[in-house]
C-alpha cells in the first residue's frame, strides 16, 4: 500500500518542519507549500490526498486558497490549522473537512488526519 | 365741560408719554402672558386711560373657537371701589404701575376667572353681533348704550356683563386675526374719548406685534432647542463610534498578537516535545536550536508590543525639531547610500514643537522608512514650517506611490501591502499626532510618489 500524500501549507518555516517531520513519523508523505500560491499550483500538478492549511499567509490569504483548491479539486479533504480560533464562525471555512486550532500538542491534528484519511 | 388748549396740550401729551411707556413695556418681554398683562394693566391703569376693565380673547379659526385668555378689573362695585382705593392711596404712577400690576399679579381677580371660562363657537354667533363683527370687519367698536336689553355680545359674556361703553377690537396679528380686546367704563363710567379709543387701538396693535414676536421666538427657541438636542444626540453618536472604532482597532491588535505570539509557542512546543522523546543528540541539538530561535521572535514580538505602550504622551518637552531630524537621517544614513537616494532637508534652525520627543522620533522614522521602502532610487524631502498654531512637517519621496483606492487606508492598523509588513506604521503615527490634536494628510500619486504632511503642536 502506498504511503498517503499530505500538502502542507505553511509559511512559518519551523512550524512547517515540525509538522512535516511529525506526520512522516506517522506515516504519511508530507509535501510542503509556503504559501497560498504556490500551494494551488502544487495540487494542480501532483496527486494528493488531504490539504492541511494555515490561514493568514502572506500574498494569498488561507481562505482565498481554499476557494481556489476546492474549485480545482472539488472532493480534496482540507483541514484549516490556525491560530485564530474565530475563523470558525466564517461560512467559507465550513467548506473545510475540519477546523482545529494550533496547539503544541500535535495529538488532536495527527488524529483528524488519520480519521480523514480512513486509517485507525 | 370744555378744556382750556392748554389742557388739551397736556392730555395729549401724557397720552403720548402712556403709550410709549406700555408699549416699551411690552416690547421689552417675549413672555405671552406679560405681554397680555401689561396691555390690559396699560389700559386700566387708573389716571391712564380710563378703562375700568378690559379682556383678551384669542380666536382660533381653524376651530372656530373664541376664548377668554385673559381680564382685567372688578367683577362688581364693591370690588371695583376697593382696588381703585387701595392705587389710589398708593398713588403709583403708570411705570411703576405696570411693573406693580405684573410682581403683584393684579389680574387675578373675580373677572379674568369668569373671562378665561368663556368659550364660545364662532359659527353660531349671529352677523350682527359684535365679536362675529370685530373678526369680519377688523375694526374697532365702541358702543355707548348697550343693556342687558338690547345685548348684543355673545351669550356667555353676560356672566361679566354690566350696562356701560364698550370698545371691542381685533388683536392683529401681520397675518390675521388672532383675538378680540374689550374694555368698558363700568362702575366709574366716565366717557371714553375718542383719543382714548385712538390710543387703545395703538397699543392693541403693539401687543398684536409683540405676540407675533413671542410667538416666533417661540418657534426659534424650540428649533433651537431641537438643534441642540439633535446636536448632542450627533455628538453622543460619535464618542459611541469612536470608542467602538477603538474598542475594534484593540481587538484587531489583540488577535494580531495572540496570532503573532502562538505561531512561535506552538513550534516551540512542539520541538520541545520532539527534545523530551528523542534520543539521538544530533536532532536534539537541531531543535533545540529551533527552540532558540523562536524564542528570539517571541522577544522581537513583545518588544513591539510594549511600542504601543508608548502611544500616549507622557513627556511633553519642547523638541527642536532640526535636531530630531537629523537623529532619524542619521539612522538612515546607510540605507540612503546604498539605494543611491538624495536626502533634502529643508527645517528652519530652531523651529520648536511640543511633544514627547521619543514619540516625534517613532513618527518621522516611520514616514521615512516608508518613504526609503518605497524606492530604489530617487529622493526624499523633508521640509517644516510654522502655520500657527501647528508646525507643519512634509516628508516628500518619488517613490512608487499609493493606488487612489488605498489612499484613505494607509492609516487603518494591519493596512499594508509590503511582504511582511505589519501595516502598523502611519496606524501609530496618526494615533501619536491624533493624541497631540494635531492632523496628519497623505497625498500620493502611483510611481510618481507620496507626501505625508503631519501638524503638530507649535
Amino acid at each position: 500500500m502506498s504511503k498517503k500524500k499530505i500538502l502542507l501549507v505553511e509559511d512559518e518555516e519551523n512550524e512547517s518542519l515540525l509538522y512535516k517531520e511529525e506526520l512522516e513519523k506517522e506515516g504519511f508523505e508530507v509535501i510542503s507549500s509556503s504559501n497560498g500560491a504556490d500551494a494551488v499550483e502544487k495540487i494542480a500538478n501532483e496527486e494528493c490526498d488531504l490539504v492541511i492549511l494555515d490561514l493568514q499567509m502572506p500574498q494569498m490569504d488561507g481562505i482565498e486558497t481554499l476557494g481556489k483548491i476546492l474549485t480545482k479539486k472539488r472532493d480534496m479533504p482540507i483541514i484549516i490549522y490556525t491560530a485564530y480560533p474565530q475563523y470558525k464562525n466564517q461560512f467559507l471555512t465550513w467548506a473545510a473537512d475540519a477546523y482545529l486550532t494550533k496547539s503544541s500538542d500535535l495529538g488532536p491534528l495527527k488524529r483528524k488526519v488519520k480519521t480523514i484519511l480512513g486509517e485507525k | 365741560m370744555t378744556k382750556t388748549f392748554e389742557e388739551k396740550c397736556r392730555f395729549l401729551n401724557y397720552e403720548l408719554y402712556l403709550l410709549h411707556t406700555i408699549s416699551k413695556a411690552i416690547k421689552g418681554t417675549f413672555n405671552e402672558n406679560t405681554i397680555l398683562n401689561l396691555m390690559l394693566t396699560g389700559l386700566t391703569a387708573n389716571g391712564a386711560l380710563g378703562l375700568s376693565r378690559a379682556s383678551v380673547f384669542y380666536y382660533e379659526s381653524e376651530k372656530s373657537l373664541i376664548y377668554g385668555k385673559a381680564g382685567i378689573g372688578p367683577i362688581d362695585e364693591d370690588e371695583a371701589f376697593r382696588i381703585w382705593k387701595d392705587l389710589d392711596r398708593n398713588n403709583i404712577p403708570v411705570e411703576s404701575y405696570l411693573q406693580y400690576a405684573v410682581e403683584n399679579k393684579l389680574a387675578i381677580q373675580r373677572y379674568p376667572e369668569k373671562i378665561s371660562d368663556i368659550a364660545i363657537n364662532f359659527d353660531e354667533l349671529p352677523p350682527e353681533n359684535y365679536f362675529r363683527r370685530v373678526i369680519a370687519e377688523r375694526r374697532i367698536f365702541h358702543v355707548t348704550d348697550m343693556n342687558e336689553r338690547n345685548f348684543n355680545l355673545p351669550e356667555q359674556l353676560r356672566t361679566v356683563f354690566v350696562p356701560s361703553e364698550i370698545i371691542i377690537l381685533p388683536l392683529l396679528s401681520s397675518k390675521s386675526v388672532m383675538g378680540i380686546i374689550m374694555a368698558d367704563n363700568a362702575f366709574h363710567y366716565n366717557p371714553i374719548e375718542e383719543s382714548t379709543l385712538l390710543l387703545v387701538s395703538l397699543v392693541t396693535i403693539q401687543t398684536g406685534i409683540a405676540l407675533e414676536n413671542s410667538q416666533n421666538h417661540a418657534v426659534i427657541r424650540r428649533q433651537l432647542e431641537e438643534l441642540r438636542e439633535l446636536h448632542n444626540s450627533m455628538e453622543n453618536l460619535q464618542a459611541e463610534l469612536i470608542k467602538k472604532e477603538k474598542l475594534s482597532t484593540i481587538g484587531k491588535m489583540a488577535s494580531y498578537f495572540i496570532h503573532e505570539i502562538k505561531n512561535p509557542l506552538v513550534t516551540i512546543g512542539g520541538f520541545a516535545k520532539r527534545i523530551t522523546e528523542s534520543d539521538n543528540i544530533g536532532t536534539i541539538k537541531r531543535d533545540a536550536g529551533i527552540v532558540f530561535k523562536e524564542i528570539k521572535k517571541l522577544e522581537q514580538i513583545l518588544g513591539k508590543l510594549s511600542g504601543f505602550a508608548l502611544l500616549s504622551p507622557s513627556k511633553i518637552e519642547r523638541v527642536n525639531l532640526i535636531e530630531v531630524v537629523g537623529e532619524v537621517t542619521d539612522f538612515f544614513e546607510l540605507e540612503f547610500s546604498r539605494k543611491h537616494l538624495d536626502i533634502h532637508v529643508d527645517v528652519p534652525e530652531n523651529l520648536y514643537i511640543k511633544v514627547e520627543k521619543v514619540q516625534i522620533l517613532e513618527v518621522l522614522f516611520n514616514l521615512v522608512s516608508n518613504s526609503v521602502e518605497s524606492m530604489n532610487a530617487g529622493s526624499i524631502g523633508i521640509s517644516a514650517v510654522m502655520e500657527h498654531p501647528f508646525v507643519r512637517i512634509s516628508v516628500k519621496d518619488t517613490g512608487k506611490g499609493i493606488p487612489e483606492e488605498n489612499i484613505s487606508r494607509v492609516t487603518e492598523p494591519f493596512f499594508s501591502t509590503k511582504t511582511g509588513g505589519f501595516g502598523l506604521g502611519l496606524f501609530i503615527v496618526a494615533n501619536i499626532i491624533e493624541n497631540y490634536g494635531g492632523r496628519l494628510e497623505v497625498a500620493s500619486v502611483e510611481k510618481q510618489g507620496t507626501t505625508v504632511t503631519i501638524y503638530l503642536p507649535a
